[in-house]
C-alpha cells in the first residue's frame, strides 16, 4: 500500500490562515513558500507536509518550513512543538562547525609544550594497598627494634 | 512552473482570483507556447487556447475542443486530469510525473493548473502550464 504525500503552503493575512496552494514535490512547496515568505503581502507562511497511508488510512502533517517571522515568535512562545527540519538541519550544522573550530597557533604550540614538559602525578594508591603497606613497615620496624634490643642484652 | 505560478499571482486582486482577460501572452511570450487554458463556462472544459509546443507534439491543435479528446497517458491529458480537485479547492496545484515518449520510455513532465474567475470567487477558468524533458521542449 501506498503513501501519498503533498505539500500544501498555508499563508496567514489578516488573521485567517489560508491554504494557498498544494504541491507534490517539496523542494519546489518550500522555495515557493520562501518566496511568499519575503512577500509582505503575507504575514506569515508555512508548509505542511501531509502524508495519507493508504493501508492504515491515516493522514499525518507536519510543518516543514515555516516564515523567519513565524519563528520569532515561535521562539519568544512556550511550545512543545519541535523545530522544523530545516531549523534542525541549521543548529546541526552550526554545532559541528563550532566543535571542528580549531585553536589558534600560539595556543596549539603553548600546549604542546606544556606537555612535554610536565610530570605526571603518580596515581593514589588504594587505601588497602596503604594501609598494608604501613603495617609492613611498623613490623619491620618493630622487627629491627627487637632484634636492637635481644643485641644489647646479649652484649651487656 | 513556479514562473508562472508568480504571473497569476501578480494578475490576482487581493484575496480574489484573477480573470482570464488579463492574462498578456505578451507578458510570458517565453512560457506561453507551453501553456493552455480551459474554458469551463459550459458542460464540458474546453480547450480555449493550445500552446504551439503542445500541438505540435500532441500532432493536433485541441482549441475550441473538449478537454477529453487530450486521449489518455499524454502529456496534455496528465496535465488537466486533476481539474477537478482545481475546481473545488479553488487554489494553484501542481503536480510531476512521466508519461510514454514515443520510443515508450518514461518521460518525466511537470504540470500547473492555475484558477481562473471573471468575478474573482467562481472559477469559470484555468490556465495551465505542463512541460518535459523531451527536447522539443527545451
Amino acid at each position: 500500500m501506498a503513501k501519498l504525500t503533498v505539500f500544501e503552503i498555508h499563508t496567514l493575512r489578516e488573521g485567517t490562515w489560508k491554504i494557498d496552494s498544494i504541491f507534490d514535490d517539496r523542494e519546489l512547496a518550500v522555495m515557493e513558500g520562501e518566496r511568499l515568505g519575503r512577500n509582505q503581502r503575507f504575514e506569515l507562511v508555512r508548509v505542511v507536509e501531509e502524508t495519507f497511508d493508504e493501508e492504515t488510512e491515516r493522514v499525518g502533517t507536519h510543518t516543514i518550513y515555516r516564515s523567519a517571522r513565524e519563528q520569532q515568535q515561535t521562539d519568544t512562545t512556550d511550545t512543545k512543538e519541535s523545530p522544523s527540519p530545516e531549523v534542525l538541519e541549521a543548529l546541526r550544522r552550526n554545532r559541528l562547525s563550532a566543535s571542528r573550530t580549531p585553536p589558534p597557533p600560539e595556543v596549539l604550540e603553548e600546549l604542546h609544550r606544556r606537555r612535554l614538559s610536565s610530570t605526571r602525578t603518580p596515581p593514589k594508591k588504594s587505601m588497602v594497598k596503604q594501609f598494608l603497606g604501613r603495617a609492613i613497615l611498623l613490623a619491620a620496624i618493630m622487627g629491627i627494634a627487637l632484634g636492637l634490643v635481644y643485641i644489647l642484652n646479649s652484649i651487656f | 512552473m513556479l514562473r508562472l505560478l508568480a504571473y497569476w499571482r501578480d494578475l490576482a486582486p487581493e484575496g480574489q482570483l484573477p480573470a482570464a482577460h488579463r492574462i498578456q501572452p505578451a507578458d510570458i511570450a517565453d512560457m506561453w507556447p507551453a501553456c493552455f487554458t480551459l474554458d469551463l463556462g459550459g458542460p464540458k472544459p474546453i480547450f480555449a487556447y493550445v500552446g504551439d509546443l503542445h500541438v505540435a507534439h500532441h500532432g493536433r491543435d485541441l482549441t475550441g475542443r473538449p478537454a477529453e479528446e487530450a486521449g489518455t497517458d499524454t502529456l496534455l491529458w496528465h496535465a488537466v486530469e486533476y481539474f477537478d480537485e482545481v475546481l473545488s479547492r479553488k487554489i494553484p496545484i501542481t503536480y510531476g510525473g512521466t508519461f510514454p515518449g514515443g520510443d515508450g520510455e518514461p518521460v518525466a513532465y511537470r504540470s500547473i493548473l492555475l484558477p481562473l474567475s471573471d468575478d474573482g470567487d467562481e472559477i469559470n477558468g484555468i490556465l495551465g502550464g505542463a512541460n518535459c524533458l523531451l527536447e522539443e521542449f527545451k
